[in-house]
């Protein structure tokens, strides 16, 4: 028992000095009060005592220095540091309902038209997750904000994604790609419809 | 106590669906897509971000490296997967690459939570000897059995534990509950609906426009974040397992119904980690042996007609 206020009285005290100003909110201490709790609660089984001491001596170092990891993982500021140690947080921050989130259209030289996620490009969902903080920073400029990512990256990610699809489907090439902010009437919603919807930006493919 | 024995075939069986996961996976990677991506996109999601030279990072992401890294990437996993010797430094060295490999990945979009657990699971797998020797080409007649065989299977289940208390806590503690009191769960459903492919629209955009069931949604939402945060005690109660295994499985579907987010390889991985698989092969095994003797007699009955039949046309 001792060992594992030991053990948790390090890392607190790593994550502390990693973290810094963080440790000022009192949830954070409270979450981690949790992990304390659960690993008491768990220290206190025989038989999960039984089989951690008859672990060889290397196999427990090596064991308790990646729980120490998976639990410094979840302190760090920025969860892109320790990976795969990483930041565990789902559906943990309370989201604004004026918050808004970006479509991508893709305008085909037929005249049709379709979303970035059915076009066919690999992992687009995946890809659409990291543009996001692109066509948020792409926002603020139309408006006059400071931006933080490289002037025209956003253009040209879109603008692979057109070359990519037009090399698969050259019957259906795509020419342009429209960024689309839409902000969700939450108090009001009526479906697909009731959706705000404003043109960002217009990125040619060629 | 979770995998409290376990055995060299279910130990080998884990070792198979792991590695085959992850083969799959690399398979339906395509590396020249990432190749094709704009350079400036790219940001190693860990410490090679200060470590690794450019030059290097330059080099990796160049069409033939990604490609290469691929096909080492399947034979190693192959490899591992038919627990062929020598099994760990091919297995670790395999491990190693996945990691290089998931960080290309993450490193272009985002990292994906439901490729951290398949990760650990394999790190597990790797790191014991012992996961070479059931159902293994190298050697097909091991069939030991005993703790040491749950000894892998025990610690992913402590991994796989505790960062399901991670993401309750978090969302518990971290931000003081603020997530169960808001229309939030609404605005997600809405919002990730129409950013992740699925089956459709018609029950996230259902909750969203009735606030009773919104309301409904909050309240259960915070009981699956209460069985989150005790996941560990899995690891310890059977009753409560069985409770979490339903919660959490009911909520992944609920998840895909409403927001289209669906994490199938945790989905997967938590009937094998979190439950008593070792009981459950052993369970089959009796079956079969059963079923075996059960024909036996039967088998032998028909052999000796035959061999009558064919006396008398002698």
């Amino acid at each position: 028992m001792r060992g594992i206020l030991l053990y948790w009285t390090a890392i607190a005290a790593i994550g502390l000095a990693v973290r810094g100003q963080g440790w000022r909110h009192p949830w954070m201490i409270a979450e981690f009060a949790i992990y304390l709790l659960l690993l008491l609660a768990l220290a206190r089984q025989p038989a999960l005592r039984r089989r951690w001491q008859r672990l060889q001596r290397r196999q427990q170092v090596i064991a308790g220095a990646c729980f120490a990891l998976l639990l410094l993982g979840q302190f760090m500021p920025d969860s892109r540091w320790l990976y795969p140690f990483v930041r565990w947080s789902m559906f943990a921050e309370r989201q604004p309902s004026e918050s808004p989130y970006y479509e991508y259209v893709v305008h085909r030289a037929d005249g049709t038209t379709t979303t970035l996620l059915a076009s066919g490009v690999p992992d687009a969902a995946a890809l659409l997750e990291r543009l996001h903080p692109l066509a948020l920073d792409a926002d603020a400029a139309t408006r006059g904000l400071p931006t933080r990512a490289p002037e025209g990256l956003l253009a040209d990610v879109l603008r692979a994604v057109a070359a990519r699809h037009n090399r698969a489907h050259p019957g259906a090439a795509i020419d342009a790609i429209d960024v689309v902010r839409c902000t969700v009437p939450l108090h009001d919603f009526r479906g697909d419809a009731s959706i705000d919807r404003a043109l960002v930006r217009r990125v040619a493919s060629r | 106590m979770l995998h409290q024995t376990g055995s060299a075939r279910t130990l080998g069986l884990v070792r198979i669906g792991v590695f085959a996961l992850w083969f799959w996976q690399v398979l339906s990677w395509d590396p020249a897509w990432y190749a094709e991506l704009p350079r400036a996109l790219f940001g190693w999601p860990s410490v090679l971000r200060r470590v690794m030279p450019e030059a290097w990072t330059a080099w990796l992401l160049d069409g033939a490296a990604l490609a290469g890294l691929r096909a080492l990437l399947l034979v190693g996993l192959g490899w591992s997967l038919l627990g062929l010797r020598p099994y760990r430094p091919i297995a670790l060295a395999t491990c190693a690459l996945l990691t290089i490999q998931e960080q290309i990945l993450a490193g272009f979009t985002y990292i994906d939570p439901a490729r951290i657990l398949p990760l650990y699971a394999a790190y597990a797998l790797a790191a014991f000897r012992c996961s070479a020797d059931g159902m293994s080409v190298a050697s097909p007649a091991a069939g030991g059995r005993g703790a040491r065989y749950g000894t892998p299977l025990l610690v992913v289940a402590v991994a796989f534990s505790f960062c399901y208390a991670f993401v309750g806590a978090r969302r518990l503690a971290g931000t003081g509950g603020a997530v169960f009191f808001t229309d939030s769960l609404s605005h997600w459903m809405v919002v990730w609906s129409r950013q992740l492919p699925g089956p459709g629209l018609g029950v996230g955009d259902a909750v969203a426009q009735r606030p009773w069931l919104g309301a409904f949604a909050n309240v259960a939402f915070a009981a699956v974040t209460l069985c989150e945060v005790l996941s560990p005690l899995c690891l310890v109660s059977r009753r409560f397992r069985r409770l979490w295994l339903a919660v959490i499985a009911l909520f992944q579907l609920m998840a895909s119904a409403t927001m289209h987010i669906f994490f199938w390889q945790n989905f997967l991985l938590m009937f094998v980690f979190m439950t008593d698989i070792n009981r459950l092969t052993r369970r089959v095994a009796v079956w079969r042996r059963r079923r075996a003797r059960s024909r036996g007699p039967a088998l032998a009955r028909h052999r000796t007609a035959d061999r009558r039949a064919c006396d008398i046309r002698r």
